[in-house]
């Protein structure tokens, strides 16, 4: 049983990256942006939280410095993409590629440099149930932060008038037009809020879950979260659901090996990609239903209708 | 700026209403293009005016100027009799100025309550419920059946069309300006909606309504004003006072009497092969679900068949399957009695095409009108290594005087060319090749009364030649004046096949919807 709720707390410690990064590519996506770079903003994130901390000695301006890098970034794909009207593949990728070279450049002087990480909050009370409090309640203040950035996103997105906005964007963007709003500034505000929570996901990785910053430490995470969104078809609440389903992915090789398991670690190392080949081809067009109608044409590659 | 005074002409101040809307002298020229000048147009309380003129008459200039989106040249523009400037949309709304636009601009992913939030003013909150409640009560006010919570991808055009009008409604229009709101519109649709246009009427609010068919400004139009060349002709004219031919006269500048098709059996053509036969023909769409359910019928030789539907019931795939574009899942397709299955054997067959859409499957936007009638599918004429261009000019030539569609000159290129012209080099291209079969899908689609008139007498000569035509339209009254059996396609099956003695307007719009009566 305990192994059990091992894989699961594992799950929402290492899915919480996964996570935010997922919810800032849902809202790029709704807007009608997709962002390949995320696991780009996740590593300048990780890169800016680690140093911010040891520079200030506080993990939570540390936060925001990952939060502000990974925005940084975002902003270059939504100048890009949103303004220039360049191909959104393309420049995701290229950003993802400029952030590896960046962060390993720069990250060099932080490897092994010790910081002032967050530390573990036990939540009076609620941390004493039974497997809930060790699986939820036991965890660092970043984890405390994301149960509330959840709820709040879908209501963002869903019950104020700037996520209608930002879904209109992502929908029908003449709609935006004929109403008066510039598709441009919604676009770029969408896709930079997203860099920014991506960022923060790349920050948890290195000043809450590793406490360690190395080169290309995201490995994958960023990519994960972009097939996450589409699986989670664009809505916040799944894709917390999914990030945990990954994040026990990930804690599955740990805890077996915990238990004297000599299972092969490189074969658990692909668990959550296999997992989520698996879901991709079990799933195959039938989320896209579920998309934004501006992303569909990103994703069939016809022009835009002006 | 004009000088100009707004004098109201006495018939109508005897009315004692003071216009919703009066624009006075508007001018708005493009460069060389004169799009309007010294336009007038008043718009009373409680009254539907109808705006009515050909392609490039400059009805859509003036709608942009009133909504803000372009600016006049010159003129004045009052309402309720405070003069106005509107700079922008938004200015015209917050003057009680809506538009609804031909291409509706609802968001199909969203609820009606969501799309009716994004073009109201209101907090940063929404309140889907409050707002739900608000729309419930404004569409029993204005007669507008909607239903709030509904997502609009689920709705029909003809509901859609009602959310945008409330829409525009609730956002505080007192002006409901209607963009050819019939063209997507089957017949019963149209009478429902001309049911709320009187509605709200009868309320006091101004509706204008932009429309180029004549049955429509009778049966809806207390007023019409007639464009013509980017200058008012009729100016708030009662309909009654002028008969048809009358107002199309008004409209394109000279007259044009009915056209008449005799009907007459052609003679030589009984006994041979259908032009075309479909016999139980399946095809998927292009989004995977199939779009053709088992379509049975022939066209013969010296037949023209007009295939009616509201848009999207299988047409568009019912030609491409005729003309051997895209391929069927089951059935038969066969061109003068052999079976083609692809675009090349239909070629062979004797068929010619005019696509739904020429810009996006015919024209080559960066060649001359030249290089596309030297496309036409013939082999090429050639001249020693190259083409004998000389020869394809002079019959491009002949083609051109034989069909008297007046196409663009030759040396022009056809990203330069107004949908119209492409229609018309398209049209002489096809329809001036020998011909066993012709497809032709809304073959006047962007041409006026006059080019529309003279394809019309090009596909009824096709058809005195022995030739099996097959017309898609969305104009009932052109499918009834010419065509010698109606198909009426719904949902991608054949709801009703009708010869020209049982031609009935109302059977036609039950069949369009299903056959339900």
């Amino acid at each position: 049983m305990s192994l059990v709720v091992d894989v699961l707390a594992g799950g929402v410690r290492g899915g919480t990256s996964i996570m935010y990064a997922g919810l800032g590519e849902t809202v790029s996506e709704r807007s009608g942006v997709i962002n390949l770079g995320t696991e780009g903003a996740m590593l300048v994130g990780a890169l800016a939280g680690y140093a911010v901390t040891a520079e200030t000695g506080s993990p939570w301006i540390g936060a925001l410095g990952g939060a502000a890098a990974g925005a940084l970034l975002a902003s270059i794909h939504a100048l890009l993409v949103v303004v220039r009207k360049a191909n959104q593949f393309a420049s995701g990728l290229t950003l993802l590629f400029l952030a590896l070279g960046v962060t390993s450049f720069y990250g060099s002087d932080y490897v092994g440099k010790s910081i002032n990480p967050f530390t573990k909050w036990d939540v009076p009370g609620l941390s004493d149930i039974p497997w809930i409090g060790e699986i939820f309640f036991q965890n660092d203040p970043l984890i405390y932060v994301s149960y509330v950035a959840v709820p709040l996103i879908w209501f963002v997105l869903f019950r104020t008038r700037m996520g209608l906005l930002v879904r209109t964007a992502g929908e029908r963007s003449d709609s935006l037009t004929v109403n008066g709003y510039s598709v441009e500034r919604i676009r770029s505000a969408a896709v930079i809020a997203g860099g920014a929570l991506s960022g923060l996901g790349g920050a948890h990785l290195s000043i809450a879950y590793a406490n360690a910053w190395f080169e290309n430490m995201v490995v994958g995470r960023g990519f994960i979260a972009v097939a996450l969104v589409i699986f989670a078809s664009w809505s916040p609440l799944r894709v917390m659901g999914g990030a945990y389903l990954f994040g026990s992915a990930l804690a599955l090789a740990p805890a077996l090996q915990a238990r004297g398991y000599g299972v092969n670690q490189f074969a658990l190392d692909v668990i959550p990609f296999v997992l989520t080949l698996l879901v991709l081809a079990v799933l195959g067009k039938r989320t896209l239903a579920a998309a934004p109608d501006e992303l569909k044409r990103v994703f069939e590659n016809a022009p835009a209708k002006t | 700026m004009s000088e100009a005074v707004l004098d109201e002409p006495p018939a109508r101040s005897a009315e004692l209403a003071v216009p919703l809307l009066s624009v006075s002298k508007f001018t708005k020229h493009f460069g060389e293009v004169k799009a309007n000048t010294d336009v007038d147009l008043d718009i009373l309380p409680g009254e539907v005016h109808a705006l009515v003129g050909e392609n490039g008459a400059g009805k859509s200039t003036l709608l942009k100027m009133i909504y803000g989106v372009y600016t006049p040249d010159s003129g004045r523009m009052l309402v309720e009799g405070a003069e106005v400037r509107p700079g922008s949309p938004a200015d015209a709304r917050a003057l009680g100025i809506g538009m609804v636009f031909q291409d509706l601009r609802l968001v199909p992913a969203f609820t009606v309550v969501e799309n009716i939030a994004l073009s109201m003013a209101g907090g940063q909150f929404l309140r889907p419920d409050a707002l739900a409640k608000q729309i419930d009560e404004a569409s029993a006010k204005h007669g507008l059946r909607v239903h709030a919570k509904a997502r609009v991808r689920h709705l029909s055009i003809g509901e859609r069309q009602r959310v945008e009008i409330l829409k525009v409604l609730m956002t505080g229009a007192r002006l409901v300006i209607l963009d050819e709101p019939t063209s997507v519109l089957a017949p019963q649709e149209v009478e429902a909606l001309f049911g709320v246009v009187r509605h709200l009427r009868d309320l006091g609010f101004g509706v204008v309504i932009v429309t180029h068919k004549i049955n429509e400004v009778r049966a809806i139009a207390d007023r019409v004003t007639v464009l013509r060349g980017g200058r008012t002709i009729l100016q708030g004219v009662i309909p009654s006072d002028y008969t048809n031919t009358e107002l199309i006269e008004a409209m394109v500048g000279r007259a044009v009497s009915d056209l008449v098709a005799d009907r007459a059996p052609v003679a030589g053509a009984a006994g041979s092969a259908p032009a075309l036969e479909l016999v139980g023909v399946r095809a998927n769409g292009d989004r995977g679900n199939e779009a053709l359910k088992g379509i049975t019928f022939s066209v013969a030789p010296g037949e023209l068949v007009g295939v009616a539907g509201v848009a999207g019931s299988g047409q568009r795939e019912l030609c491409e399957v005729a003309l051997g574009l895209r391929s069927t899942t089951s059935g038969a397709v066969r061109v003068c009695g052999t079976t083609t299955g692809s675009p090349r054997a239909a070629l062979k067959a004797g068929a010619v095409s005019v696509p739904e859409d020429p810009v996006a499957d015919t024209v080559v936007s960066r060649l001359s009108v030249l290089e596309h009638m030297a496309l036409d599918g013939r082999a090429l004429p050639r001249k020693r290594m190259g083409l004998n261009w000389s020869m394809i000019r002079s019959r491009s030539e002949k083609a051109n005087s034989a069909l008297g569609l007046k196409m663009a000159p030759l040396h022009r290129k056809v990203s330069e060319l107004s949908g119209g012209n492409i229609q018309r080099v398209v049209l002489t291209r096809e329809l001036s090749l020998d011909s066993t079969l012709v497809v032709a899908a809304y073959p006047s689609r962007g041409l006026d009364v006059l080019n529309t008139r003279r394809t019309q007498e090009i596909l009824l000569e096709k058809r005195n030649a022995s030739a099996g035509i097959l017309m898609i339209s969305e104009d009932l009254d052109e499918l009834m004046s010419i065509a010698d059996r109606i198909v009426v396609m719904h949902d991608g099956h054949v709801s009703g096949i009708l010869s020209a003695d049982e031609f009935d307007r109302q059977r036609i719009g039950e069949l369009m919807l299903g056959g339900a009566a």
